[in-house]
């Protein structure tokens, strides 16, 4: 076989094992062992394995992603899901579908102290999902609203794969944490409008609460500071270059710890189980990692990346039309497959053709925009009925919603998701304006 | 979890727990250790070496995280084309998948043990503190090894009739 048919065979080998139900990031060793083993020889795979592993584990740049995730979980077992939420009803409660509105926003809020998207939803609809059913909004519209504001949790920064996705182009994480904000909060005006155009369509869903006096709204959202103040300290510590994104994660990680203690009533059970969740996210994300690095590492050596993206750009299409398809694909496949290991097969093809064809823009510009609109594909991917992880996950915790309901509630939301991503192509402003790249 | 499993399984699980919180400890010590060179920083006396002592506690902390994503059964897998596929099946898809997981894994162990070797002999040390790589690598090798044996057991043991719940 020659290279290239090896480099095919890799993710033909992929598509096979992940259909027989292997683990996403043993399935990439596999392909990848495999396609090394074939293109160098065995022992260059072993001398090569010796050392992998423990050097991916021990990377000072990818420490940032278990310290995001301690973060999170800290967040999570010190009850600021909860203290974030009411804050967000106090604001918006009184407003068309406002209980819906507030999840939004309380989803918003816990994005900005959370980089996953799951965790995200999990937690909110600990909080958001009861108080919904109480005041009497339909299951479709409540839980459709929890799994399309999880995913706020990695388009606000700090996201995890934003962090994977520059430190795999080898871009600023603080460029591509700022490019996020204006996104992120397109996204959160995007959603509350749904809600607001649902609860017009069908007032039933979403009855109204109450006006809240100004005092009263300032008084819930005594607890709100704190988190605010972590989260602009870390990404705007980051950006600015006062310490490097693992530094900002460890004084996010330890300040979210202090304050779960001090207000949120953290004790050694909750310290252990946040431990215990970190592990398990951390492990499952490094193996995929870890698969990934094989596998990126196999397919250079076949020169597939190199041959596909001469191939794209001597077919002549517009470079819009290239990116709308690699969008689409990213949708798609969006439906049925996990977000990371999506996102890192797909890199070491898709970014040398971003950066061959010509969008008028210079490699970081491309970078970071595309960075971005793979992050807002991805998100898209993960509440798109019916497959959408984040579906599932809301709907396992709502237990007597029928998915089909869930799969109703959501689809308003995900059509905001594609108008969004249509403007965020159209206009790359959008996306390169804050971060002073435009 | 536990269930009908065998005793053998139920002890590693703890096992892997145990590993788990303590490579967590690991971590919080990571993070301490930033944070007092963020501070130390900020008063104009960096301390040289700190991010080595980061990796090493880092590294460690992944692979005794390892064990816990396993015994869990958590690590990320496409369920949903198999999902209404007849149960003998998707039995006899897991039983391959779950061999392929051990092999693969026993051989990640296998080579990192070897590493560590070969760090030991050519007396490798990381730049500024002079830490003997060898000693991360043999603490990694503990979480690789549990690893591989739990790996190795859910391969051969009953099988869980209960899906596993997806994670992000």
């Amino acid at each position: 076989m020659s290279p290239l048919e090896v480099g095919i065979a890799m993710f033909a080998a992929i598509a096979l094992l992940l259909l027989a139900r292997v683990p996403v990031g043993v399935a990439m060793l596999l392909a990848g062992g495999a396609g090394y083993a074939a293109i160098s020889g065995l022992w260059p795979l072993l001398n090569t394995l010796k050392t992998l592993p423990f050097s991916r584990f021990s990377s000072y740049t990818l420490s940032v992603i278990p310290l995001f995730l301690l973060m999170g979980e800290f967040a999570t077992k010190g009850g600021m899901n909860a203290a974030l939420f009411r804050a967000a009803r106090a604001w918006f409660g009184h407003w068309r579908g406002g209980l819906a509105v507030a999840t939004i926003g309380g989803c918003a809020a816990f994005g900005a102290i959370c980089g996953s998207s799951l965790a995200t939803a999990a937690t909110m609809s600990q909080v958001a999902g009861p108080e919904m059913r109480r005041a009497g909004y339909s299951p479709a519209l409540a839980t459709g609203t929890l799994a399309a504001g999880g995913t706020l949790g990695i388009l606000i920064p700090p996201s995890v794969i934003l962090v994977i996705y520059a430190i795999y182009t080898e871009q600023s994480i603080g460029n591509l944490f700022i490019a996020a904000v204006i996104p992120g909060l397109l996204a959160t005006a995007g959603y509350m409008l749904v809600v607001n155009l649902y609860a017009r369509l069908a007032p039933d869903a979403a009855p109204p609460s109450p006006r809240l006096p100004l005092a009263t709204r300032f008084a819930e959202s005594r607890e709100v500071w704190p988190a605010a103040s972590v989260f602009l300290l870390v990404v705007l510590g980051i950006y600015a270059g006062w310490f490097s994104p693992t530094e900002g994660a460890a004084v996010g990680a330890a300040a979210v710890g202090l304050l779960a203690v001090l207000v949120g009533g953290m004790r050694g059970r909750q310290f252990v189980e946040s431990l215990l969740a970190t592990a398990e996210t951390t492990a499952l994300m490094f193996l995929i990692l870890l698969g990934a690095e094989l596998f990126s590492a196999a397919l250079a050596l076949s020169r597939l990346p190199a041959f596909v993206s001469s191939w794209v750009v001597s077919l002549g299409l517009a470079p819009v039309t290239v990116l709308a398809i690699m969008l689409v694909l990213y949708l798609v496949l969006g439906c049925a497959m996990e977000s990371l290991a999506m996102v890192l097969l797909t890199l070491p093809v898709f970014v040398p053709v971003m950066l061959a064809l010509d969008f008028g823009l210079s490699h970081a510009q491309v970078l970071v925009w595309f960075g971005i609109l793979v992050l807002v594909a991805v998100e898209v991917g993960m509440i798109s009925p019916p497959f959408g992880l984040n579906l599932f996950v809301i709907n396992a915790l709502s237990k007597d919603v029928p998915i089909t309901e869930t799969w109703r509630g959501v689809l308003g939301f995900c059509a905001s998701d594609v108008v969004r991503l249509v403007l965020l192509v159209a206009f790359p402003g959008l996306s390169l304006w804050l971060p002073g790249l435009s | 979890m536990g269930g009908p499993e065998a005793a053998g399984v139920g002890l590693l699980d703890r096992a892997a727990r145990a590993l788990a919180i303590a490579g967590g400890v690991l971590l919080v010590a990571a993070m301490a250790v930033t944070v007092a060179s963020v501070g130390r920083a900020a008063f104009g006396r960096a301390i040289l070496g700190d991010t080595e002592l980061v990796e090493l506690l880092v590294g460690v902390a992944i692979a005794w995280f390892m064990p816990w994503c396993q015994a869990r059964r958590a690590h990320v897998r496409l369920e949903v084309f198999t999902a209404r596929a007849p149960e003998p099946v998707r039995r006899a898809l897991d039983r391959a998948a779950g061999l392929m997981v051990a092999l693969v894994v026993a051989l990640l162990a296998w080579r990192l043990i070897q590493g560590g070797l070969d760090a030991h002999e050519r007396g490798r040390q990381t730049m500024f503190l002079e830490l003997p790589l060898w000693w991360g690598y043999a603490a990694a090798a503990i979480g690789m090894v549990l690893w591989t044996m739990i790996a190795l057991a859910q391969s051969v043991a009953r099988l869980d009739p209960a899906p596993s719940t997806p994670r992000p």
